[in-house]
C-alpha cells in the first residue's frame, strides 16, 4: 500500500509536536520549513527561572526536540517552501522548493566546520541552533551570506568534510502527493514601525522582548545594548502591539503578560538589586498558577496602571519615561537604563495567501481557521490560529494530530 | 503486565457536562466508561455518545494496577459493587463557579444575585428591567477574574444595555481579555453604552437597605464619588477546585495542584499529564478555561490515549530496571520513592514488580533500594550512562594541575544538554570537567558522589533540572537534600563541603552552565567568585 503522506508546514513547536504525534499513531508525515533550523521561534526562548521553575515552558520544547533528534521518527525537509500545492480527487499534490543554498541535513554531522569557516570571515551567512537538540545544529541564511555578495564561492560549502552544504543555480524541486496537511505556520513578533513613540530603533537601549530573550539566552543575562552593562533601572511596557484597533491589532496576546512578570522575576532573582517597573493596561491570566507569579511581582516590583506617554534619550544612554501616576494624580518623568517592549504576536503576512491555496479562513484578527468541517484534509494548529503559549500549541498540536489521523482512517 | 493481558478501555471520570464530551473523543479510540460522580440530569448532558457505558451515579471505591491493568472499584446507587478493569483513567471534573455574596456580605433577592444564578433565570431577573433602571455588574475584588466568566459578563452586559436599554455599568479590577474576541466584545459593549469603570487602588461599596441598595464608588479617574443604586445587581463568581478532586488524586496517586485544583505543579504535567502514565487530566478542574480550549484537551487526550495503545503493540526498549529478588528484602522503599507509581506490590507475588509501561527510567527506585536489588538492563543501544560505578572509574583528567578538575553529574534532561551546548559553541569552562550523564539528579546516590571524590578530582558538581521542571517529579529535590546531607556528613569528618556543589541549570542555558563551573573553579582554588564574574549563580544557585 502506498504511504499516504501528510504534509507539516511549519517546523515550529507545533509543526514538530504535531509530526512526532502523527509518526507514534503510524502515520507519515512530512514536515516542510521554510528556515534553515527546525524548532522555530520556541527554540530560542531562554530559561527564566529562579531557584525554581516559572514554568516560561522551555525545556518542553527542549524535550520534544530531544526526542526528535534521537529517535529521527518523521522525514522532514528545512531550507524548503512550497511553490505550487494542487487539489485533485482526494489528494494534493504539492510542489516543494529547496535552497538553492542549503545544508543536506542527512550527510550534516553538525560538526560546525562550515559555521567557523563562515565565523573566520566575520560573517552570519551560517547560523546555529540555540539548542543543542537541534538537528541539524547549523544552516544557511543566505541573505547573510558575505561570500556570495561578494561574487565568490562561499567558504563554508569547501570545509565542510562531510560535502553536506549544496549550492545550486536553482532550487531543487520534488512533488509530493498528500492525503492531508497540517498548517502550523506560527506568528510573527510584532515589530514597531520606523516612527514610534518607544524610541525603539533610534534610542539603543530600548528593545523588544525577543532581543533580551536572545540577548539571555545567547550570553545569560539582559544587558544594555549600549555599554554591555547590567541595568539598574528597567521598564517593562506591555501591549506593544496587542490591544490596539488603531494598528489593527484589536487582541490581546495573551503570552505577554506572562513572559513579563516571569522575567522580572528572572532578572530580580539574579539582580537583587535591580529596580523593575511595569507599565501595563489590564495583567492577564496565563497559564495554571499565575496568581502566585502575579503577587510575587507585587512585592518585589512596581506595577504602573497605564502606558507611558513619551520616551526621549537622557545621558549615559539613560531613557526618560513619562507617565500620568495615579498615586500623584498628575504626569511624572522617571528615568530608566533599559526599556523593554513587550511586543505582541501578530499574524503571518503570508496568511491570506495561504487561505486562498488551502481553503481556509481567516479570523478577525488576520490568523488563519478552519473554513469546513472538523473532518478535513486541511488542519490548523498553533500559532497560526491565534496567540497561545507553549503549552497550548502542544495540546493544540494534539489535537491536530487526532483530527488527522481520524480523517485518514475515515477516508 | 502480571497476566499479559493489556486492557485497552477508558476510564472517564467526571462531575459535569465536560466528561460527556470527553468521553465522546475517546469512543472513537476504543471502549469507554464514563463514571459520573454526581446525579446530573442527562437532559443537561451533552447527548451521551455510543459506545459509552455510563454509570451514574456512582462512587469509586478503590483503585490499583497500572496502565493496561488499571484495576477500578465502584459502588452504584443499588448498594452493589463492581470491579472492573481499564487500560487508562481521564479525569475530566469541572471546577465550580461559587457565588461571591457572602464576601461582600450580602443576600441573594430580588434584586441581588450572582453571574450563575443570572444566566440560570435570566428572563426572571431581566424581566423587570427596563429604560431609566439601572444595572451593575461587579467583576474581581474579592477573588480572581477569569476571561471566561468575563466573557459572560460582556455578553450580558451588552444583552441587558440593548434589550432592556437599562443604565449599565461594570465595575471591576482589570479586564481579562486573554480570549479570541474578547477585546472587541468590550468595545462592541461600549459602543452599545455599557460604562465600564477600571479600579486600582480602591474597592466599590455595597450597602443593602429594605427599599433599595447602593453602590458606592471612588471613580478614580475622574477623582470623584459616585452613588449608583441599581435595580439589578450582579457579582462574579469566584472559581473553585471540583469538590470530588482531591479524593480522587488520592485514590489514583496523582499529585494535586495548587488551592486543590488538579493537576501537579510541574511542567512536565503540563499540558495534561499527571505523574502516573495513562492517567491524564482535562478541562477546569484544572482550573478554569475557555469551552474551546477545554474541547482542545478533550481531543488531545484521545490522541494520547490512541498513541499508548499503538505503544501497547511495541516492545519495551532502551534502559529499564530490573528487580533481583534473590537481594530483595521487601521493605517496599521503592514502592514509595517511585514518583510515577510505576511500582506494584500484587498478592501472591514475591516481590515488588516495575511496570515497563508506566516506568520512565529514571532511576530513583535504583537510587533508593538500600539492598542495591535494582539494577538497570542497558537496551540494545548499550546505554551504560546509568552505571554510575563504572562511569567513575572512567573518569579521566589530564595530569595538569592548573585548572581544577571536577567530575560533574549531569541530568540528562537539563545539565548534560546545557554542557554539550557549551561545548559546541566553543565556552571555555576553566575547570577540567569529567561529564557523567545521569537520568535524574535523583538517581545520584551519596556512595557516588563519595567515589567521585574519591577519585582524585578536586571537585564534584551535582547538577540537576530546577525544582519543579524535574521530569521524575521530586528527583531534583531528592538530590537537593541528599547533597547537603553528605555535605553535612563531610563536616563532620573534616572534610571541606565547598569541594561539592548542588546546581540547577536549563537544558539551553550554555552560559549558566559555563558560569556554575568557573565559579566553582574559583572556589575551588581559594578565590571569591563573585567578584570575577558577574551576577550570582546564575539561574541556578547551590544547595544551602
Amino acid at each position: 500500500m502506498q504511504k499516504e503522506v501528510i504534509i507539516v508546514i511549519g517546523g515550529g513547536i507545533t509543526g514538530l509536536t504535531v509530526a512526532l504525534e502523527l509518526a507514534q499513531l503510524g502515520k507519515h508525515p512530512l514536515v516542510v520549513e521554510r528556515g534553515p533550523l527546525l524548532g522555530g521561534r520556541s527554540a530560542s526562548l531562554p530559561c527564566k527561572a529562579t531557584d525554581r521553575c516559572l514554568k516560561c515552558n522551555n525545556c518542553l520544547v527542549e524535550d520534544t526536540l530531544r526526542q526528535i533528534k534521537y529517535d529521527s521518527p518523521f522525514e522532514f525537509m528545512t531550507h524548503t517552501t512550497i511553490s505550487d500545492i494542487r487539489r485533485e480527487a482526494e489528494s494534493w499534490y504539492v510542489t516543494l522548493e529547496t535552497g538553492p543554498f542549503f545544508i543536506d541535513w542527512e550527510k550534516c554531522t553538525d560538526c560546525g566546520a562550515c559555521y567557523e569557516a563562515c565565523a573566520r570571515l566575520g560573517a552570519s551567512g551560517v547560523v546555529r541552533g540555540a539548542s543543542i537538540n537541534q538537528h541539524p545544529f547549523f544552516g544557511i541564511d543566505q541573505k547573510a551570506c558575505s561570500c556570495l555578495q561578494k561574487g565568490a564561492d562561499p567558504a563554508c560549502v569547501k570545509e565542510c568534510p562531510e560535502g553536506a552544504i549544496n549550492i545550486l543555480t536553482r532550487p531543487q524541486t520534488r512533488q509530493v502527493k498528500a492525503h492531508g496537511i497540517v498548517v502550523a505556520t506560527g506568528y510573527t513578533p510584532y515589530v514597531p514601525p520606523e516612527k514610534n513613540r518607544f524610541g525603539y530603533g533610534r534610542l539603543p537601549n530600548v528593545i523588544t522582548t525577543q532581543e533580551a530573550d536572545e540577548m539571555l539566552r545567547e550570553s545569560g543575562a539582559v544587558t544594555r545594548p549600549s555599554d554591555g552593562r547590567v541595568p539598574q533601572r528597567v521598564a517593562f511596557v506591555q501591549c506593544v502591539g496587542s490591544r490596539d484597533r488603531r494598528i489593527g491589532r484589536e487582541y490581546c496576546s495573551r503570552i505577554c503578560c506572562g513572559y513579563s512578570l516571569r522575567l522580572a522575576l528572572h532578572m530580580i532573582h539574579k539582580y537583587p538589586d535591580v529596580d523593575i517597573t511595569i507599565f501595563y493596561m489590564d495583567i492577564q491570566n496565563f497559564g495554571k498558577d499565575f496568581e502566585k507569579y502575579y503577587s510575587e511581582v507585587k512585592d518585589k516590583a512596581k506595577l504602573v496602571r497605564g502606558l507611558p506617554g513619551d520616551f526621549y534619550a537622557l545621558d549615559e544612554g539613560k531613557i526618560s519615561v513619562s507617565y500620568f501616576s495615579e498615586e500623584q494624580q498628575k504626569n511624572v518623568a522617571q528615568p530608566f537604563d533599559l526599556v523593554l517592549l513587550t511586543i505582541g504576536l501578530s499574524p503571518q503576512e503570508e496568511n491570506p495567501d495561504l487561505a486562498n491555496m488551502l481553503g481556509l479562513g481567516i479570523n478577525e484578527d488576520g490568523f488563519l481557521r478552519p473554513s469546513q468541517a472538523d473532518a478535513s484534509a486541511v488542519v490548523v494548529a498553533g500559532t497560526a490560529r491565534g496567540p497561545m503559549d507553549v503549552a497550548e500549541c502542544i495540546c493544540d498540536a494534539k489535537s491536530a494530530a487526532f483530527k488527522m489521523a481520524n480523517f485518514l482512517e475515515g477516508s | 503486565m502480571t497476566d499479559g493481558r493489556v486492557n485497552r478501555s477508558v476510564l472517564v471520570v467526571g462531575n459535569g457536562p465536560y466528561c460527556f464530551k470527553v468521553a465522546g473523543e475517546l469512543a472513537s479510540v476504543d471502549s469507554v466508561s464514563l463514571a459520573v460522580l454526581r446525579e446530573a440530569r442527562l437532559d443537561e448532558m451533552e447527548q451521551k455518545p455510543n459506545l459509552v457505558e455510563l454509570l451514574m451515579p456512582v462512587e469509586l471505591l478503590g483503585f490499583s494496577g497500572q496502565p493496561g491493568e488499571f484495576r477500578a472499584v465502584f459502588r452504584q446507587t443499588n448498594g452493589s459493587h463492581a470491579e472492573r478493569t481499564y487500560g487508562f483513567v481521564v479525569v475530566a471534573l469541572e471546577s465550580e463557579w461559587i457565588s461571591t455574596l457572602n464576601k461582600w456580605s450580602v443576600v441573594e433577592d430580588s434584586r441581588i444575585t450572582s453571574l450563575s444564578k443570572l444566566e440560570k433565570y435570566v428572563n426572571e431577573y431581566l424581566g423587570n428591567i427596563g429604560p431609566g433602571d439601572k444595572v451593575v455588574f461587579i467583576s474581581g475584588f474579592k477573588q480572581d477574574s477569569y476571561p471566561v466568566s468575563q466573557e459572560k459578563i460582556v455578553n450580558f452586559a451588552a444583552a441587558v444595555r440593548e434589550k432592556t436599554g437599562a443604565a449599565t455599568y461594570v465595575l471591576m479590577e482589570q479586564f481579562k481579555v486573554a480570549q479570541e474576541g474578547l477585546e472587541r466584545a468590550f468595545r462592541l459593549a461600549r459602543e452599545l453604552g455599557v460604562v465600564f469603570v477600571k479600579f486600582s487602588q480602591t474597592i466599590p461599596e455595597v450597602r443593602v437597605g429594605p427599599k433599595e441598595c447602593t453602590v458606592q464608588y471612588m471613580d478614580e479617574a475622574m477623582g470623584q464619588a459616585v452613588n449608583i443604586s441599581p435595580q439589578l445587581l450582579i457579582f462574579e463568581d469566584e472559581a473553585c477546585p471540583p469538590p470530588e478532586g482531591r479524593y480522587i488524586s488520592d485514590l489514583l496517586g496523582i499529585n494535586l495542584g495548587n488551592q486543590g485544583f488538579l493537576q501537579g505543579d510541574f511542567l512536565f504535567n503540563l499540558p495534561i499529564y499527571t505523574n502516573r502514565t495513562g492517567i491524564f487530566v482535562v478541562g477546569s478542574g484544572k482550573g478554569p478555561i475557555s469551552e474551546r480550549e477545554a474541547e482542545r484537551e478533550a481531543e488531545a487526550v484521545a490522541e494520547e490515549v490512541a498513541k499508548l495503545v499503538c505503544s501497547f503493540d511495541k516492545e519495551v526498549v532502551g534502559p529499564f530496571p530490573t528487580l533481583n529478588e534473590n537481594e530483595c528484602i521487601h521493605c517496599l522503599t521503592c514502592y514509595r520513592s517511585c514518583p510515577h507509581k510505576a511500582i506494584s506490590l500484587y498478592p501472591g507475588q514475591r516481590s515488588p514488580q516495575i511496570s515497563p509501561v508506566a516506568c520512565r527510567g529514571c532511576g530513583i527506585c535504583v537510587e533508593s533500594c538500600p539492598r542495591r536489588a535494582i539494577d538497570f538492563e542497558h537496551g540494545e543501544s548499550g546505554i551504560s550512562y546509568y552505571d554510575i560505578d563504572k562511569e567513575i572509574d572512567h573518569i579521566v583528567y589530564e595530569d595538569s594541575r592548573d585548572v581544577p578538575r571536577i567530575a560533574v553529574f549531569a541530568c540528562v534532561n537539563s545539565a548534560y544538554d546545557a554542557y554539550l551546548l557549551a561545548k559546541s559553541r566553543g565556552d571555555r569552562l576553566q575547570a577540567r570537567c569529567s561529564v557523567l550523564k545521569v537520568p535524574c539528579g535523583g538517581r545520584v546516590e551519596a556512595a557516588a558522589v563519595i567515589k567521585a571524590l574519591g577519585s582524585g578530582v578536586d571537585g564534584v558538581a551535582i547538577l540537576t533540572c530546577h525544582e519543579n521542571s524535574c521530569k521524575s517529579v521530586h528527583g531534583a529535590s531528592r538530590c537537593r537534600k541528599r547533597i547537603a546531607a553528605v555535605k553535612e556528613m563531610m563536616t563532620k569528618c573534616g572534610v571541606k563541603e565547598e569541594a561539592i556543589l548542588f546546581g540547577t541549570v536549563a537544558p539551553g542555558s550554555a552560559p549558566q552552565f559555563v558560569e556554575l563551573i568557573n565559579r566553582f573553579s574559583l572556589r575551588l582554588q581559594g578565590g571569591d567568585g563573585s567578584s570575577i564574574i558577574p551576577g550570582n549563580a546564575g539561574s541556578g544557585g547551590e544547595a544551602r
